[in-house]
């Protein structure tokens, strides 16, 4: 299907935007990571609990469900090269912030802020859309989206070094700091180089997006039961902090942001019902009509793979250096790992996907990645190091190519939405990553591998009874060249 | 018409068509000649979603010598002449055309006759039904009524002048005049609608209450003998003039029905990306051409003959956008409706099609923004030759009532004979087709922003002074190797925005250029539509001849040539002057 894109081909305008995209997002991994490597000098500065530790990660991701939201709104009226510029810009602040932090209080407000920078992923993939023809792009999303994660193995890699050649009980400090330095001036450099579009591109009236339209009734109240998870995830990460647990937050704060989240919530359900009930009443079209079922199959899968893969880079440097009683840089160095299959292993699932099956293919990589985790819950300070970073790598390759096969089905669903789609699942990773981080704040590490490991077996059961192989059409070339078309049913 | 399988067609515009019942009789009454004619054309397939049906009334008048052969002329030549206009004209324009052509000729034959009086004059009353409009075309005292539940409602408005109780004259006709108004009007058309044409033999002597009664409950197929009926009562009632009358009731109108269009138009499905050597419906792939998010353009071969032809694809990003796939079916029609040598010109394959594609002639050539980048100072005559070419072109289209829209050097290929051949007509406006109703929410193009007028981008209604804007930019980038504006156009937003802009001449950039092109130039890009240039020819001909208001443009005084540097000049002076006088004061 896909024809390769030449990526070193930087006389072409759309090649050199694709390298732009993908070092952009690249650098917000590296910021919204930066902490990770780095934990356990900052659990030494600050004398931190276990559980404060805990909740930093988890403060990390938690801001990024909405975010994704605020910042498509934004891509949608400013367009990507502004957003993109902007964000990396301010997320250099809330770097900074967090590296001169004086106070526990500090470090986990700048760590919730910079949750914000994890919605960056949503800006490229627009830039890249506009950019590629439709052979193309998926290619092209692939190496923006595969690159562009491997900014967290570049953090867990580089950082530790770099606090170490600036040396003292401050290095980690400027470590964080100059990665924040990095996407600020890169922010300038994107503004000044990126474009939306192509020059000379044609426009349109773009049409209203409002929230995902279903097909029937049905799938409207499992929609909206779908959007729960997102306030659920929420709903126990103040709790987390409440008085009862971290106490970070004070008991009306809390209360009220309860209070806030039910709000939201019927806000949101409004909005949906707004959206559908026109179309509810009269019959959705024919043509217009999907199982939204095959959407939420596609959440969980991303919920299981990436919001795994964001958890599990957050814990591992820490997780190794605790293990094996080894120093930072070693532990960036192997935790590394995990992230640095992202490279191939994403854009390798969507291949897979494309000449297996969709449906097969997830299903065998979520089957993959569960015996994956339940290796690495297996995993103590008794096994050699080498034996448990192949688990790691081995593991994460399933878990990035799950990524890929999922974003390689979410287009087939049904075209015109892929926006929406694609923002759903996207924002399910990131429930998925709160979630596990959550559930590491009650457990040990081998109890939250085996965690993962399970919601993957129950993952592997959705996908595999409701999930349905996409529609379409498969084409056929004969020996002599000539293109058949078969329509599958 | 005829209809290969190849032939694109708008047909999902004909989903569910126009069905209507009819019924007309026209008789001399108590006169020796029946000087009124009537006509109704309902034609079949593609042209009734294009043209839609019509019927016409007419009555010659009795004073003129020749009112017969009038009357007879103006509906025989209203329904041949309407349903020969481009397919791309809008009801309103062809109507119009068709008249004043008509118009003149019985003007012409009636000034034969010494006296003027004795001319070949006419009433006339058309009804056009298209899509879901009713169109009305109304000269004189015939008149159209409409019949909807249970309501007479007259549509027009006699022209006529009562000189006393029982006599008028009318003010209107066709032939009376070389110069002619008719009357247009367009109402929505309702299932169930009972249009009604009339005579003054009838309306002049049966009430309107009367009129009503005779179309209470009248049954299908009965419409004829309800005219004959309505016909009898008039002679009955006292008229002495000749009677006709017309009835005709939408049985059924096009479909508003989404699903049924949406499945006319996916009928054929999206053919696979296409790589070299890949042979789809006997045209070998040699390779590709362009690539877009919205389409892909590959060079093919026929395998038997080996004609070489240019192939457009749908992109995969809208397989499901029902919107853009009618654009898409469009863009093939609307290419196979102009015909001139600086269009590229679609091709009709003489094979059916198994997917979704249309193909257009091979242009050996490089596109406008290649060349101008090859050519990054032309001779002024040589871009002039060529700018002169694209106007022909775009003429081309306007002439089809069509708009380009989306006007760009990429758009321009040039062959090595240097002959220009516009391509692209994926963001064209056809006035004929955006009156055909459709349940789908049409894609509304924007053009390039680089390229395209302010109108577009502020969303107000682009007309042929928008391409003309485009054509401007064209030139001036070619003439000067520099966008004008200095490329802000492209980031413009706002009527301010706009009008902040400030032109710089093109002669700054390449002093070979005469300050009358530059006029042109600035002309053809002013913000509003309505001071730039009439037509696109008229800008390529002050390309050519030199303006002469354009020369005096650098005699005037520099108050009237930059007021804004003047004053800006003078307060700075007076500034200066004061801040001199206050150290002198204060020293």
């Amino acid at each position: 299907m896909s024809s390769p894109v030449k990526i070193l081909n930087f006389s072409d305008p759309a090649i050199r935007t694709l390298h732009l995209g993908w070092f952009a997002f690249f650098l917000t991994f590296v910021v919204w990571f930066s902490h990770a490597p780095l934990l356990a000098h900052i659990r030494e500065a600050f004398t931190l609990s276990d559980q404060e530790v805990k909740a930093l990660l988890i403060l990390n991701v938690a801001l990024t469900i909405p975010a994704r939201i605020v910042i498509g709104m934004l891509v949608d009226r400013f367009g990507p090269r502004i957003v993109f510029s902007a964000l990396l810009m301010i997320s250099a602040f809330f770097c900074w912030g967090f590296a001169f932090a004086t106070s526990y209080e500090m470090l986990a407000l700048f760590r919730f802020l910079g949750g914000f920078v994890g919605a960056g992923f949503v800006i490229g993939i627009r830039l890249v859309g506009e950019w590629f023809p439709a052979r193309q792009v998926g290619m092209a999303q692939g190496i923006y989206g595969g690159w562009g994660n491997f900014g967290s193995a570049a953090a867990a890699m580089t950082l530790p070094t770099i606090a170490l050649l600036y040396g003292g009980d401050d290095g980690w400090r400027y470590a964080i700091a100059t990665a924040g330095l990095i996407a600020f001036l890169y922010g300038i450099f994107f503004y000044i180089r990126a474009r939306n579009t192509p020059k000379g591109s044609t426009y349109f009236k773009p049409k209203r997006h409002g929230g995902l339209e279903v097909s029937s009734r049905g799938d409207l109240l499992f929609y909206i039961a779908m959007t729960l998870p997102l306030y659920i995830a929420l709903a126990v990460l103040t709790w987390k902090l409440s008085p009862i647990n971290l106490g970070l937050l004070s008991q009306t704060a809390t209360s009220s942001l309860y209070a806030l989240f039910v709000v939201l919530f019927l806000f949101q359900t409004s909005q949906i019902w707004k959206v559908n009930k026109d179309n509810l009443k009269d019959g959705v079209p024919e043509y217009e009509r999907y199982k939204f079922r095959q959407v939420a199959a596609l959440n969980w899968a991303y919920f299981v793979t990436f919001g795994s893969e964001l958890a599990v880079v957050s814990m591992l440097p820490l997780f190794f250096m605790d293990t094996f009683e080894l120093d930072a840089v070693y532990a960036g160095l192997l935790a590394s790992g995990f992230a640095f299959m992202n490279l191939v292993a994403r854009p390798g699932g969507g291949y897979l996907s494309d000449t297996f099956g969709r449906k097969r293919s997830l299903a065998i990589l979520i089957a993959g990645l569960t015996l994956g985790y339940l290796v690495m819950s297996q995993v103590d300070s008794g096994w050699w190091i080498p034996a448990a970073v192949a688990a790691t790598m081995a593991c994460s390759f399933f878990v990035q190519a799950g990524e890929g096969a999922v974003f390689a089905v979410v287009p087939l669903i049904k075209r015109r939405m892929t926006g929406q789609i694609a923002g759903m699942t996207g924002a399910f990773g990131n429930v998925g990553a709160v979630t596990y981080l959550t559930v590491l704040s009650f457990v040990d590490n081998s109890t939250f591998f085996m965690v993962i490991a399970g919601s993957a077996a129950i993952c592997f059961f959705i996908v595999q009874f409701l999930l349905e192989e996409p529609s379409g059409q498969m084409r056929e070339v004969l020996p002599d060249g000539t293109v058949q078309l078969i329509d599958v049913a | 018409m005829t209809e290969n399988p190849g032939t694109p067609s708008p047909s999902h515009l004909g989903c569910g068509k126009l069905a209507l019942d009819l019924g007309q009789y026209s008789d001399a009454g108590r006169k020796p000649d029946n000087e009124d004619a009537i006509g109704i054309r309902l034609p079949e397939g593609v042209l009734l979603g294009s043209k839609g049906a019509a019927a016409v009334i007419a009555d010659g008048i009795s004073a003129a010598e020749a009112g017969k052969e009038a009357s007879q002329t103006a509906v025989t030549g209203f329904l041949t002449d309407y349903f020969s206009t481009p397919e791309t004209w809008s009801a309103r324009k062809s109507g119009g055309q068709v008249l004043t052509s008509l118009n003149r000729w019985l003007y012409n034959r009636g000034r034969s006759y010494a006296d003027s009086t004795r001319g070949y004059l006419t009433t006339f009353s058309a009804l056009v039904l298209k899509s879901r409009q009713a169109h009305i075309f109304h000269v004189g005292d015939s008149r159209i009524y409409r019949y909807r539940g249970g309501e007479l409602l007259q549509l027009t408005t006699d022209h006529s002048m009562p000189v006393s109780e029982n006599h008028a004259y009318l003010t209107r006709a066709l032939g009376m005049d070389v110069h002619l108004e008719v009357d247009y009007r367009c109402e929505p058309v309702e299932q169930g609608d009972l249009y009604v044409l009339t005579t003054d033999g009838i309306h002049d002597t049966l009430p309107t209450a009367d009129l009503a009664a005779f179309l209470e409950d009248a049954g299908a197929g009965e419409l004829e003998s309800i005219c004959q009926r309505i016909a009898h009562a008039a002679l009955a009632a006292g008229s002495t003039d000749n009677i006709s009358c017309q009835l005709l009731r939408v049985e059924t109108l096009p479909t508003a029905d989404i699903d049924d269009v949406v499945s006319q138009l996916t009928e054929l499905h999206f053919p696979p990306l296409l790589e070299p050597d890949m042979i789809l419906d006997g045209y070998r792939v040699i390779r590709e051409l362009h690539a877009s998010t919205r389409s892909q353009v590959y060079h093919v071969e026929d395998v038997e003959s080996g004609e070489q032809f240019c192939m457009k694809t749908p992109s995969v990003n809208f397989e499901d956008d029902p919107a853009y796939i009618e654009r898409f079916v469009m863009e093939s029609w609307i290419g196979s409706r102009i015909h001139s040598p600086y269009v590229v010109r679609v091709v009709e394959p003489p094979r059916a099609k198994s997917c979704l594609y249309y193909l257009t002639e091979y242009v050996a050539g490089i596109t406008l923004s290649r060349w101008m980048l090859e050519n990054p100072r032309p001779q002024v005559e040589e871009a002039v030759y060529l700018i002169e070419q694209i106007a022909k072109g775009v003429r081309a289209f306007h002439r089809r009532e069509t708009l380009h829209q989306d006007l760009k050097p990429d758009n321009i290929l040039i062959d090595r004979h240097g002959h220009i051949k516009l391509v692209d007509f994926g963001a064209c406006h056809v006035a004929g087709i955006s009156e055909i109703s459709t349940p789908l929410q049409r894609d509304i193009p924007l053009g390039t922003a680089n390229y395209s007028a302010p109108e577009h981008t502020l969303g107000a209604r682009p007309g042929y002074q928008s391409d003309q804007f485009s054509l401007a930019v064209i030139s001036y980038e070619m003439l000067t190797g520099k966008q004008p504006f200095g490329g802000k156009l492209e980031n413009c937003k706002s009527r301010r925005a706009y009008l902040a802009t400030r032109y710089t001449e093109s002669y700054r950039y390449n002093p070979h250029i005469p300050h009358w092109v530059d006029g042109a130039l600035r002309k053809g890009l002013r913000f509003e539509p309505e001071r730039r240039h009439g037509d696109v020819m008229e800008f390529a001909h002050e390309l050519k001849h030199p303006n002469p208001r354009y020369l005096e443009y650098d005699r005037r005084p520099l108050l009237q040539r930059d007021p804004l540097r003047v004053w800006k000049a003078l307060c700075g002076a007076l500034l200066l002057a004061q801040l001199a006088s206050l150290y002198f004061l204060f020293r």
